[in-house]
């Protein structure tokens, strides 16, 4: 359903006769099929809200193409079509509390984007699928929900809400990013259900953005791993969790923290140093992290390459 | 001194921070300031290009790590971390997290560190304060209290994640969610939500009862057990 090739962000950033260029993300091909979660994990910095904000076209590819149901998005012409794009692949936010505005009721914020976005409702279509959405994402009785300040609201129902705004819109694929991380643990369990319960309910598919791997593992069928801005392995998710094939994947299952293991300061202190993604050169970008690195991991930047079914790594050693 | 995790300004450049805290606390010079600022980048993997940076060209995990950077701008006595790692992966985490814990016990100051991850803090905190609506539920050492949670809140905290190596089990977290502050429900604040509610939690506010050297809000452990 949505695809992209050679997807790829640049940023300028130093002083201005020092300029230097940032490789948020480069080269990166994914795709998501309909009703699929798929979850994208990485490093701090590693690119992942750089990709969703290509998706949402908040930013434009530095390089590359998304298509979305077969279109290019470049050749995305008028307020119209750019529109029902929104609608069709909207954004959920790490932050439920700046993703709302405080100053109006729940009602309002729901009913701009349908307005906005669903010239086909009526005033009264409008009223009954403001119902729908909110009992759809849990909120009710929705009656009561709708009329409540943002304030009024937990984190949690906050959130809620950024999931029944997006519902509105009919979309296709909702891009979450972080959409748990902000929010009690008590109650993040609740928000990612309903994830699932709206893939089945709705048949909509997500691109889940997380650090937290073990919610990936409870959430998505494929998971995809960044690293320095390069997509590094992608595969079913319990295949890819249980058997990682690249280093960092690797590096990332074992540093998951795991609270019923002997506590203690058990591994290692990872040795790497932060990424190079300013001004890269050729060769891996994992390297000076890597156990396992070889002479030609140094000079040649490693393709994705299929290993098995589905399962994709860009390393020249795994296997 | 001490010193807590500020958000950053988003109009000015990480290096323009550093300089007006360094201003306001110390009088180092423009040179020591630049060299200061980078050390602290560099202490928590920061590569000081990114001085020049402002807050929205950083990723979350960044703008956390360049947080703690200006509170280590000086050697505090006590630091405050707020959530420093709620935007990192599990390796960053990890790694800032020993880096952490390598500065305090080289620096000598004291933590408190206030996280929604019991499972990150488990590896690091001597002891752990579990807090329910504005109350002390439970204080017990990190340990103990992952051993043998007392409250029942505590336990089903323990319960709330997912996890990466056992069965992938479909969990149902705590019901509910947090109670309104401004409208608590009478004796035991988790009571709403609690799986061994009995009619005496809801009866009267619940003391602090000591047990074995922990404190727990529960009415089941009145006889210290
Ligand atoms: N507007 C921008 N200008 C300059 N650099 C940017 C901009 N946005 C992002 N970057 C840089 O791009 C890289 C990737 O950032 P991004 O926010 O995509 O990371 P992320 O994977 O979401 O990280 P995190 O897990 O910490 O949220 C970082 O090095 C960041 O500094
Ligand atoms: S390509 Fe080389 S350096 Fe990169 S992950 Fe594989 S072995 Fe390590
Ligand atoms: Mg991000």
């Amino acid at each position: 359903m949505l695809r992209t090739e050679g997807l790829t962000r640049h940023f300028r950033v130093g002083k201005l006769l020092s300029r230097q260029t940032l490789h948020a993300v480069d080269d990166v091909d994914l795709t998501i099929g309909s009703g699929e979660i798929v979850a994208l994990v990485g490093e701090s910095g590693s690119g992942k809200s750089t990709i969703a904000r290509l998706l949402a076209l908040v930013y434009r590819p530095t390089r590359g193409e998304i298509w979305f149901e077969g279109r290019p998005l470049s050749r995305l012409r008028g307020r119209r079509s750019r529109l029902a794009y929104s609608a069709a692949v909207p954004m959920v936010f790490q932050d439920p509390y700046s993703s709302i505005n405080p100053a109006y009721r729940i009602s309002h914020a729901i009913v701009r984007g349908m307005k906005l976005h669903r010239g086909d409702l009526s005033g009264s279509g409008r009223g009954a699928e403001l119902n729908r959405v909110l009992e759809e994402v849990g909120l009710v009785p929705a009656s009561y929900t709708q009329r409540r300040f943002p304030y009024e609201l937990s984190g949690g129902q906050r959130q809620r809400v950024g999931f029944a705004q997006a519902l509105a819109l009919r979309p296709k694929l909702i891009v979450a990013d972080e959409p748990v991380s902000m929010l009690d643990v008590s109650i993040r369990i609740g928000v990612l259900n309903l994830m699932g319960e709206l893939r089945e309910r709705e048949g909509v598919s997500f691109l889940y953005i997380t650090h937290d791997v073990a919610s990936a593992r409870y959430l998505a069928d494929r998971v995809l791993v960044m690293y320095a801005g390069h997509l590094v392995e992608e595969g079913a998710t319990e295949d890819v969790l249980q058997r990682p094939k690249h280093p960092y994947t690797q590096l990332l299952v074992s540093a998951v923290p795991d609270p019923r293991a002997e506590l203690g300061l058990a591994d290692a202190r990872d040795v790497g140093e932060p990424p190079k993604v300013v001004d890269p050169k050729p060769g891996c970008r994992f390297r000076p992290r890597c156990p396992f690195a070889v002479a030609e991991c140094e000079t040649v930047t490693p393709a994705l390459r299929e290993l098995s079914d589905g399962r994709r790594v860009a390393c020249h050693v795994a296997e | 001194m001490q010193s807590a995790m500020n958000a950053l300004n988003p109009v000015l450049t990480v290096a323009e921070q550093m300089r007006d805290a360094c201003r306001a606390h110390s009088n180092m010079s423009r040179a020591e300031i630049e060299a200061r600022s980078r050390e602290v980048l560099r202490l928590v993997s920061i590569d000081p290009v990114h001085l020049h940076s402002y807050p929205h060209q950083l990723s979350g995990g960044m703008r956390q790590r360049a947080m703690i950077a200006m509170a280590l701008l000086f050697t505090p006595d006590l630091v405050i971390m707020d959530e420093p790692t709620s935007a990192l992966d599990v390796v960053a985490q990890r790694s800032l997290m020993v880096q952490i814990k390598e500065l305090q016990e080289r620096l000598g100051f004291a933590v408190i560190f206030v996280t929604h991850d019991m499972s990150l803090v488990s590896h690091f905190s001597d002891r752990l304060l579990v807090m329910y609506a504005g109350q002390v539920a439970e204080m017990s050492k990190t340990r103990e209290l992952f051993d043998r949670p007392l409250h029942p809140y505590s336990h089903g905290l323990l319960e709330a994640f997912p996890s990466i190596r056992g069965p992938n089990a479909r969990l149902a977290g705590i019901p509910g969610s947090p109670p309104d502050l401004a409208n608590l429900p009478t004796g035991c604040r988790f009571a709403p939500r609690c799986p061994l509610v009995e009619p005496r939690c809801t009866a009267a506010e619940v003391p602090l009862y000591s047990v074995n050297g922990s404190l727990v809000r529960c009415v089941l452990r009145e006889n210290g057990r």
